[in-house]
Order: structure tokens, then C-alpha cells, then sequence
């Protein structure tokens, strides 16, 4: 029987065939050697030529597909840990491309740290032809929206906050025993919720290891990034109501939110459009333009904030018009809901 | 069409679905099923008039004991399907259940759990985005379903099968060496949300049941059986 791989990368796509061949060079490009790693690809549902690309690369890596019907992030990585093969696990976007020791990075360090609730967080940086868009610039910086990774130190200890899926490696045996992601969360939170369930049942150490590094090659537009942050907020309301905890609820920003769009909801689709001309303006500066004015800087990012801000805000007001995600019931509650077939109920409804 | 046994347990002095389960189960168009219930009733107290109830338990009898007892001739038939009493059924589950077990070939098989039910092991939680998947792992509850093939090699439990405590890693062991198949269906998630899992027994003792049945019997490691092996979407 062949050796299990020491790690597995888990690669979650959805309609990106456009990137895929970026991003599966960059893998064949590994230092570690193939018979070490599997890259096991969880095509959620795609219906653009991912299968074609994947195909293509089959004979150059140790790579297993498997495909699901479209059901999200979360299902998608389930899928990936469950047929995994290794003890280590690293996600991956389909959107970032590995470094050459990408793999050897995260093994290291958790041949260092070998506890079971040891998390290694890589590193992101931006490829060069999109890391001067200001709101790429904006997200990955000032605004920390996206992964902001300029305040933390090699080697640092870090929270349920900072487990970042498309970035982080664990063992396997963490997750398969001490609980997966939550399918609910399609798109947005399900690696904060999952470690934040991690923590409180077995404890976590999350370590920032800058070696293992990714660049994220997809640029996003001004709307794409305003979508993502509706989500993201939507995502958030869920959070709350499977764990009604205050530390949940401020890490989301409930409460801002809910305040923010109660006083703003009036005026969003203008602030959007003012913004989404600043942007427009700050692209068309081409790259001969003299650099903004530190001032014109504070104000950019002040603006992109709010946008941002008030996108998840929405996000997070629409979901709270939703009904609850469905939790499990007490006794008393399951009554209520009429779930408890009494034998008399029972007989009636077979003699009906 | 199959013939189904179904054979199940009710606490009949405490809020159950057991009639729900035997409802939606009679329901079933496309097979035979035949019910066995036994019912729980400490002390005599509980009703006990569930159609299909064929035994009462006035004193507190391991679960396994009681299904031996109930599934005597379980062999005369294609499936047994053993089910508690705490769980809801979407519309047409039986039917849905079986008809993925027979496509993709499971000897032994359970529903995946909906999301919000309680869950001890990761695996058994419903993967939206596939029909089923071949697995090294089945839970001994909430409801198993066992073909006729592995029932001759699982059943009888046996008096030290008890609660069944570790059962599920024992399981695969003998299924697999007899080229047989274990899967999850995805597509007919059941709810396990009424009762938490052991809060009714005893944590110590259910850890030592199962630390003795693991130390006796050969079975797959939690690292090797928590696997999906194929996935069907």
C-alpha cells in the first residue's frame, strides 16, 4: 500500500479556470518533492472549463479532483478534509499561487509545533500587477479588509481571529475529531466560526509563519469588492445567531452595523456611486501620475471604509430580516413545533 | 422492491418521535416494510400504543440486546434498518435513503445529519453538495440501515455488544475484509436534534464500553475511519 502523503493541499475552486493555470503552475513548481504532498481539488460545481484545465494537469501532479454540486465554501472544504490522505492539512484559494516552498513552509512548522490545535498562517502578498490598484492597495492595507499582515511578527501567537482559510495549515485529525466547517456558510466566516468552536472544545495556537507564502494574482472591482463585503455581512448575522456570545457579536459588529444602516440606508446607493467614482478617478490616474498627497490617502481610504463598511452592514440588516439559521431544539420547543407524533396522533393520521 | 425490517427502540415515559419515524417509514412506496417497535417503560409508566410495538421493557435494557431480540429472522429479509426514537425523517426518506444504499452499492449505510443537529462526529454531518459518499465509517445511531450480506456477518450483536460503544469502528473491519462497501447518503439528511447524544447514559461508562470493545476487537483508528473514500454528486 503506498505511503500516505505527509500534507495534503486542499484547493476549493468555483469558476475560476481563468486562474487555475496560474495557480497549478505554481504548484508544479513546489520544491517539495510529489510522492511527499497530494493537492486535492474540490471543484465545487463549476460550469466554465475548470475541468478541462484540471484535466490538463493531471500527468504533472500528484493531484486528486473530486467534484461536488455547488454548495459553497464550507461543504467544499469538508469534502477536501474527509478525502484527504495526510495528517496535515493547508488550504488554499484558488485565486493565490504558491511559492516554491509554500509546502516545506507549513510542514516546518508543524514539525515545530506538533500539538494538535497548532495552526500555521501563511503569508499573502499581492502579485505586482495588481498591488497598485489603490483598492487592492486600500483592502490589503489601511483597511484590512481583505489580510492585512503588516502587523504581525514571525513566529507570533495568534487567535480564532486569524485562522484564515485560504492560508492556513492543521492537522487533520483537529478537524475530523473536534468538529469541520459549517456547510451554512456559503461564502464568508466559516473559518473564524469554525475556530472560534475550535478554541472553546480543544484549544488553538495559531502561528504566523511568513515563509509560506502566497500571492494572490485576482484583482477585484469596486463592485466585486462591495458583493463580498453584502456576503461577508450576512455571513456574520449567521455567526451571531449559532453563537449568541458578546465576543461574536463585537468581532462582527452587530451592533455598528445594524446602527450604521438604520441611519445611512437612505443615502447608500449614493455614497456607493460617490465612491465608486473616486475609484474610477484614482485608476485613471495611470501609473505616471505623481503619488497622492497623504491627505488625498486618509481621505480615499476614509471613503472606501465607509463603502465597505455600510456593504456589510446591508449585508448584515438583510440576513437579521431572515429567519434563523435552524439550531438544535429543546424538548419543549420541538413540542411547539408540533415534531412530537404522539402513537394516538399517529393512528389518527394513518386512519385519515 | 425490498423487503425492509425496521426495528426500533422508544422511551415511551419521555417526548419522542418514534411515531413520526414509524409514519414516514410506512409511508414507503417503493418497498415492503415491516416495524418492530419496542418500547422503554420504566416502572410501566409511558404509553406504549405505538402501532408495531411488539415488546415493552419495564426495566432498562442495553439496546443492542433488545434489536438482537427484535431481529431474530432479520436474514429472511434485504435490509434491517435499526432507528431511534429522536429523530425527524424529510418526506419520502425511506425510499430516497434505500434507493441511494442499492445505486451505490452500500452494505451498510446511514442518512447523513441535517446541519442542525447534534453531531459527535463530523463526518456524519450532510454534505450539501453530494448524493452520497463511500465511507470507512457508520455510526451505530441514530438510524443504520444493514443489507443482508452484512447483517450475516454483524448480526447477532450479542450480549457484549451492550449500548454499542464503539461499534462503528468495528464495523468497517469486518465489511471491508468481506469486499463489502460503507457509505453516508447526503441527499436524505435525517435531524438528530431533540435529545444530545449521551445525555440519557452515563459519559464514563460509555467511554469505557467502548475503550474495552476497541481493546478486544480489531477496528480502524478515528485517523483511517473518519474517510471518504468516493464521492457522488
Amino acid at each position: 500500500m503506498p505511503e500516505a502523503p505527509e500534507i495534503s493541499a486542499i484547493l476549493t475552486t468555483h469558476n475560476r479556470a481563468h486562474l487555475l493555470p496560474r495557480v497549478l503552475e505554481g504548484f508544479c513548481a513546489l520544491r517539495l518533492p510529489p510522492d511527499r504532498y497530494e493537492l486535492l481539488v474540490v471543484d465545487d460545481g463549476s460550469s466554465d472549463g475548470t475541468a478541462a484545465v484540471l484535466d490538463a494537469y493531471r500527468s504533472r501532479l500528484p493531484m486528486r479532483v473530486v467534484r461536488q454540486n455547488a454548495a459553497g465554501l464550507a461543504a467544499a472544504k469538508n469534502l477536501g478534509i474527509f478525502m484527504s490522505r495526510s495528517p496535515i492539512l493547508l488550504f488554499v484559494d484558488d485565486d493565490d499561487v504558491p511559492s516554491p516552498d509554500l509546502l516545506t513552509a507549513h510542514l516546518s512548522g508543524h514539525l515545530r509545533h506538533r500539538e494538535r490545535g497548532a495552526i500555521i498562517l501563511g503569508r499573502t502578498v499581492l502579485a505586482p500587477e495588481i498591488a497598485d490598484l489603490p483598492l487592492m492597495r486600500h483592502v490589503s492595507g489601511a483597511g484590512s479588509q481583505l489580510f492585512s499582515q503588516g502587523w504581525m511578527q514571525p513566529g507570533q501567537k495568534l487567535t480564532f481571529r486569524e485562522f484564515w482559510g485560504g492560508r492556513s495549515s492543521v492537522k487533520r485529525a483537529l478537524l475530523t475529531e473536534f468538529g469541520v466547517f459549517n456547510p451554512v456558510f456559503r461564502f464568508g466566516c466559516e473559518d473564524i466560526e469554525l475556530a472560534w468552536r475550535l478554541e472553546r472544545v480543544h484549544g488553538l495556537n495559531v502561528i504566523y509563519e511568513p515563509t509560506a507564502r502566497t500571492t494572490m494574482i485576482r484583482g477585484l472591482s469596486f463592485d466585486d469588492f462591495c458583493r463580498r463585503s453584502i456576503r461577508q455581512g450576512r455571513s456574520q448575522w449567521v455567526f451571531t445567531c449559532l453563537h449568541p456570545n458578546e465576543d461574536v457579536r463585537a468581532y462582527c459588529e452587530i451592533d455598528q452595523g445594524l446602527a450604521a444602516w438604520s441611519a445611512v440606508a437612505t443615502d447608500f446607493a449614493a455614497i456607493l456611486r460617490r465612491v465608486r467614482g473616486l475609484d474610477r478617478m484614482m485608476q485613471m490616474r495611470g501609473p505616471c501620475a505623481p503619488p497622492l498627497t497623504a491627505q488625498s490617502q486618509v481621505e480615499l481610504d476614509a471613503a472606501y471604509r465607509e463603502a465597505f463598511f455600510l456593504c456589510r452592514a446591508k449585508g448584515i440588516a438583510d440576513a437579521a430580516r431572515l429567519p434563523a439559521p435552524a439550531q438544535p431544539l429543546g424538548e419543549a420547543e420541538a413540542s411547539r413545533l408540533g415534531l412530537l407524533d404522539r402513537p394516538a396522533s399517529l393512528e389518527t393520521r394513518l386512519s385519515a | 422492491m425490498s423487503d425492509i425490517l425496521l426495528a426500533g427502540i422508544y422511551l415511551a415515559g419521555k417526548p419522542n418521535t418514534a411515531g413520526h419515524v414509524a409514519y414516514e417509514c410506512a409511508r414507503s412506496r417503493d418497498h415492503a416494510v415491516t416495524q418492530r417497535w419496542a418500547a422503554i417503560a420504566a416502572g410501566g409508566d409511558g404509553d406504549c400504543s405505538l402501532p408495531g410495538t411488539v415488546a415493552i421493557y419495564v426495566a432498562p435494557e442495553p439496546k443492542f440486546g433488545i434489536i438482537d431480540r427484535l431481529t431474530r429472522d432479520a436474514g429472511y429479509f434485504d435490509w434491517l434498518i435499526i432507528a431511534d426514537d429522536d429523530i425527524e425523517l424529510p418526506k419520502g426518506f425511506l425510499d430516497r435513503f434505500i434507493g441511494a444504499a442499492e445505486r451505490y452499492d452500500f452494505a451498510i449505510c446511514q442518512p447523513a445529519r441535517s446541519l442542525d443537529s447534534f453531531v459527535d462526529h463530523g463526518i456524519v454531518l450532510q454534505m450539501p453538495g453530494l448524493v452520497a459518499r463511500r465511507t470507512r465509517f457508520v455510526e451505530i445511531g441514530p438510524l443504520v440501515a444493514i443489507r443482508r450480506d452484512a447483517m450475516a456477518l454483524l448480526l447477532p450483536f450479542g450480549p457484549e455488544a451492550g449500548m454499542g460503544w464503539g461499534l462503528d469502528f468495528v464495523w468497517p473491519v469486518a465489511v471491508e475484509a468481506a469486499g463489502l462497501r460503507l457509505g453516508i447518503v447526503d441527499a436524505s439528511p435525517i435531524a438528530h436534534r431533540l435529545r444530545r447524544p449521551v445525555t440519557g447514559y452515563d459519559h464514563d461508562g460509555a467511554a469505557r464500553a467502548m475503550a474495552d470493545r476497541l481493546a478486544s476487537r480489531r477496528h480502524l483508528p478515528p485517523s483511517l475511519a473518519f474517510s471518504v473514500i468516493e464521492a457522488y454528486a
